[in-house]
């Protein structure tokens, strides 16, 4: 039994050989880039937040305490306060922590939709050709002919101010770029010999299309997808920021801003701190994406594989 | 005529071509194939010789109808290759297999050369009566690889030795016949030699039928047993290899020949020349009457109205030029 | 014949990663004045770095670590890189294999020799410039010069536009023209002509030209002397007629017998066994060792390059004359 495992592993490492070797050579060169790394960092702390934040803060960061409200009130960051108070005397670094995960859900929602919407639709556009791909690009261009946050602005409005309709609104002005994205990898890829080699070979196309191009659609996304996180984040703070995002008492980080800046800037850490933290998250993507693009640019792995064989 | 009633490959009257469109309109054609016709036998090699933009390569895609041809027939084997549909097209593509020129993008990135080699496997489920790996290892020997070459990427390969992979690739199904184009012009002469004696190896093991590609005259006189010599879209000249070689016919194979560095400083500085003129034009809109004739030092009057036919200058030498014209 | 270009144990080196490849390694030879000089070679022999380094055109990671170039008796690789830009486009020229990406989609072709001729001689009107342009778009073959001057390169055709890629080149009428792989691009029919046209130009300039190409039949069509390379090694240096005829390293050997000569009956062909060594691990000792079936046990020691007749150079243990 044992030895039937071991012997399974053993050959699960000869078939995979090549790819273990890949997944170390992506590795390699991830450890070589400083940026990506701290990326990953500020993502990492960004995520965790998101998960557990509300259950961490020192504080409760939605309850107004009326009994120790007019005391607490505007106090500048203290030891008590890492990031001082609200108006209402609630910590504001309770609050910023809270606020992670509003930002993390409306951007893995917007994602969620944005991403298998653009691949689908780029791939038919981009394989099939012809009247499909007219009708698919032509409502594309549309939706890319107007500014993203004007558009989310309009669509939110609309559906009423809320989180919801806040991810609503940007996955419907997201999609069309990954549309785009995908259908220019695909026409690529279907006029590449090795798409028609496997036609010549009489792979059907549906198997063309999930072994051929997808794998190679896919990886140019993810790397879009990341660099987009933080863009993500940045539209759901300005739809908060003008009051169409989340709504009081959720705290968010770009309604905080909102608020704060009615006392600003003698109360400065009101609106600097949540700035702060959408500033290190946005950041943080920035440097992942980049990171990302480099570890999936095959050019760039070569390099590093010189190293291996040099050993 | 050029094509044999008991061949295992007839073509007829082939004819694609590409629209050239500015705006919303059709400005021109860029007449690829144009009318041609020709044959092969079983177990021969025909050689199609021709310059950039003479159309070999989308003759290659016609035949197996990667492109869909505008008009002309194929048979193959009898039946009419452009009128099969679903699994007599499978079954057609299980017997007729094509090797690209580049091997650097005839394999996907993303595959290893297991997978790469099982994808035909798996595609027409063809009984090799043993296991799919060691099947797949038995191919892999054939062309000079090795097994553990086998859950490799392609990167990790010379030129030459992924040329293989995709010859391996091709032979998977036990095809009858290959369609190879210019399967060597990018690798180095010595690996060239390797894939060209390979090549001749299993066409003699195999009983293939080789349709060749290329641009270059020192393989297509090693390789074929008839040559075809290709210019903008049109069969010129057609005879055995050693035929066109020793008498070339059409002034255009005359030009190529004489055109050709030869690897013999003596031979190369002693023998006759004749300068070629002027370059092969764009396969737009191609020049009325013989399509040769702006460049041709042996032109007469008709050349540039009347489009010439074919004629049998020696026994299965063709050609198609005014000064052999019995007219 | 003098002696134009002598280039002695040049070494370049390329630093990546994984560690050193060392892509021109000790090369040494001379060009004489008015020759057609050819490196012949597969790929990654080192034959283009050569034609690069001699003017210091190498980039990063790679390096030119020793050697001497002496062009005209002065040592380039000594010289700044103000001094060397002289020399570039004026005394050696360089044709590429690419036509396309030589030339400045945005300027005209009798624009862009023009160019070169105000760069490299201060004080000349681009009026005159312009002028003397068309007269070398007539001397490189182009019909209809005075037109084809205002074409810009999407206008011409791939052999024109190698055509004014030469004529770029002899603007200055350089005393060294080194074309790399000029001819690789073209067709057949356009191959012979832009051959000619190099040929004529050597004999009205009085140019010498340095070929680097991997085409056996090129380097038999053009060349007076030939230098073979492996692995960032010269293997055998001899002029046309006993390269081809009496072939001593068994790299040129098998070079010539792996090439189909059109113009003959071909029965077979003998393939070289294996393939071009890896640069980062390079076999010991002599490098085409793996590959050789004369190998023995001294060919694990690199083999010096020693002329064996005159003007006929090759670095094999089996012409060194002692013993095992």
């Amino acid at each position: 039994m044992i030895n039937n495992v071991k012997s399974y592993i053993k050959t699960w490492k000869q078939r995979n050989e090549a790819k273990i070797k890949e997944w170390r050579l992506m590795l390699e060169v991830f450890k070589r880039s400083p940026l990506a790394l701290t990326g990953l960092i500020f993502v990492t702390i960004f995520i965790i937040l998101g998960i557990i934040g509300p259950y961490i803060t020192p504080y409760d960061p939605i309850k107004i305490e009326f009994s120790t409200m007019l005391e607490e009130r505007l106090q500048p960051p203290s030891l008590k306060h890492f990031f001082g108070t609200d108006e209402y005397g609630r910590d504001l670094f309770s609050r910023v922590l809270a606020g992670a995960r509003v930002s993390l859900m409306i951007s893995l929602a917007v994602m969620a939709i944005a991403i298998p919407v653009g691949l689908v639709l780029g791939l038919i556009a981009g394989y099939y050709g012809g009247v499909v791909d007219e009708i698919i690009m032509r409502i594309t261009d549309v939706f890319l002919s107007f500014p993203g946050l004007v558009l989310a602005i309009a669509f939110s409005a609309t559906l009423g101010a809320s989180i919801w309709s806040a991810m609503i609104a940007i996955s419907l002005v997201w999609w069309p770029g990954y549309v785009r994205v995908v259908r220019g990898q695909t026409l690529s890829i279907k006029q590449s010999l090795y798409v028609e080699a496997a036609r010549a070979i009489g792979v059907s196309t549906s198997k063309i299309i999930r072994r051929h191009i997808l794998p190679n659609v896919i990886t140019p996304l993810i790397v879009l997808a990341t660099l987009d996180f933080g863009s993500v984040i940045l539209v759901s703070a300005a739809l908060s920021f003008i009051g169409l995002g989340a709504q009081p008492p959720t705290p968010e980080w770009g309604r905080l801003i909102a608020d704060g800046r009615r006392w600003f800037p003698e109360k400065w850490w009101y609106t600097f701190f949540p700035g702060l933290a959408i500033f290190f998250t946005v950041l943080g993507w920035n440097l992942l994406g980049d990171g990302l693009r480099d570890i999936l640019d095959p050019r760039f792995r070569r390099k590093i594989e010189f190293k291996e064989g040099g050993k | 005529m050029i094509i044999e009633d008991n061949a295992l490959l007839r073509v007829e009257g082939l004819r694609k071509w590409f629209p050239v469109k500015k705006l919303l309109f059709t400005i021109g054609y860029v007449k690829a194939v144009d009318g041609v016709s020709f044959s092969i036998r079983k177990g021969y090699t025909l050689g199609v010789v021709g310059e950039s933009g003479c159309g070999k390569s989308t003759l290659a895609r016609a035949i197996i109808r990667l492109i869909e041809p505008d008009e002309g027939k194929i048979f193959f084997d009898g039946k009419n290759v452009l009128k099969l549909k679903g699994k007599e097209l499978l079954g057609f593509r299980r017997r007729v297999q094509i090797v690209f020129q580049d091997p650097y993008g005839s394999l996907n990135p993303r595959m290893t050369i297991y997978d790469i080699l099982k994808e035909p496997i798996e595609t027409h489920r063809i009984d090799i009566g043993m296991d799919v790996e060691d099947y797949i290892v038995s191919l892999l020997e054939r062309v000079g690889l090795r097994k553990e070459h086998l859950y490799r990427y392609p990167h990790e390969f010379s030129g030459g030795q992924r040329q293989r992979i995709a010859i391996a690739r091709a032979l998977a199904l036990k095809p009858e016949m290959l369609i190879l184009d210019e399967p060597t012009s990018a690798l180095d002469v010595s690996v060239q030699a390797q894939i060209l004696n390979m090549l001749k190896r299993f066409q003699k093991e195999d009983k293939l039928t080789y349709l060749f590609i290329t641009h270059d005259l020192g393989v297509v006189r090693y390789v074929s047993h008839y040559i075809a010599v290709m210019y903008l879209g049109k069969i010129v000249e057609y005879g055995p290899t050693e035929e066109i070689f020793n008498n070339p016919l059409h002034p255009y194979t005359k030009m190529l020949l004489s055109a050709i560095p030869v690897p013999d400083p003596k031979q190369a500085r002693q023998r006759k020349k004749e300068k070629p003129i002027g370059e092969p034009p764009s396969p737009i809109n191609p020049p009325p009457g013989c399509r040769f004739h702006p460049r041709c030092i042996y032109r007469i009057d008709k050349c540039n109205k009347e489009e010439p036919e074919l004629v049998e200058v020696e026994k299965k030498h063709y050609t198609v030029c005014w000064l052999y014209s019995r007219k | 014949m003098s002696e134009l270009l002598r280039v002695e144990d040049l070494r370049v080196y390329f630093y990546t990663y994984a560690g050193v490849v060392k892509a021109v390694d000790g090369v040494s030879f001379t060009v004489r004045k008015g020759e057609v000089f050819s490196i012949v070679g597969e790929t990654g022999c080192g034959k283009s770095v050569t034609a690069r380094a001699i003017t210091k055109l190498i980039k990063p990671p790679g390096r030119i670590v020793g050697g001497r170039v002496l062009f005209e008796g002065r040592d380039l690789l000594k010289l700044s890189e103000k001094e060397i830009r002289r020399i570039r486009g004026k005394d050696i020229a360089y044709i590429y294999q690419d036509p396309s990406s030589s030339l400045d989609p945005l300027y005209t072709s009798g624009y862009q020799i023009a160019e070169t001729i105000t760069v490299h001689n201060p004080g000349t009107k681009l009026k005159n410039a312009l002028k003397k342009a068309i007269e070398i778009l007539r001397d490189v073959a182009i019909p209809d010069p005075v037109k084809r001057a205002r074409n810009y390169p999407h206008e011409l055709s791939g052999g024109m536009k190698q055509r004014v890629v030469i004529g770029i080149s002899v603007s200055n009428k350089p005393k060294l023209i080194i074309a790399d792989e000029p001819t690789t691009s073209l067709d057949v029919t356009v191959q012979a002509q832009v051959l000619d046209l190099l040929q004529e130009l050597r004999k009205k300039y009085g140019t010498t030209i340095m070929l680097i190409t991997h085409n056996l039949g090129v380097v038999a069509e053009v060349s007076d002397r030939v230098m073979v390379m492996y692995a960032g090694k010269v293997v055998e240096i001899a002029d046309v007629y006993t390269l081809f005829t009496n072939p001593l390293h068994p790299y040129t050997r098998g070079l010539l017998s792996a090439v189909p000569n059109p113009l003959e009956k071909i029965d077979e062909i003998k393939p070289i066994p294996g393939f071009v060594p890896d640069m980062i691990n390079i076999p010991r000792g002599c490098r085409f060792r793996p590959r050789c079936s004369y190998a023995t046990q001294r060919c694990l020691r690199e083999p010096p390059l020693i002329e064996v007749e005159p003007g006929h150079l090759v670095s094999c243990w089996m012409y060194t004359g002692g013993d095992e």
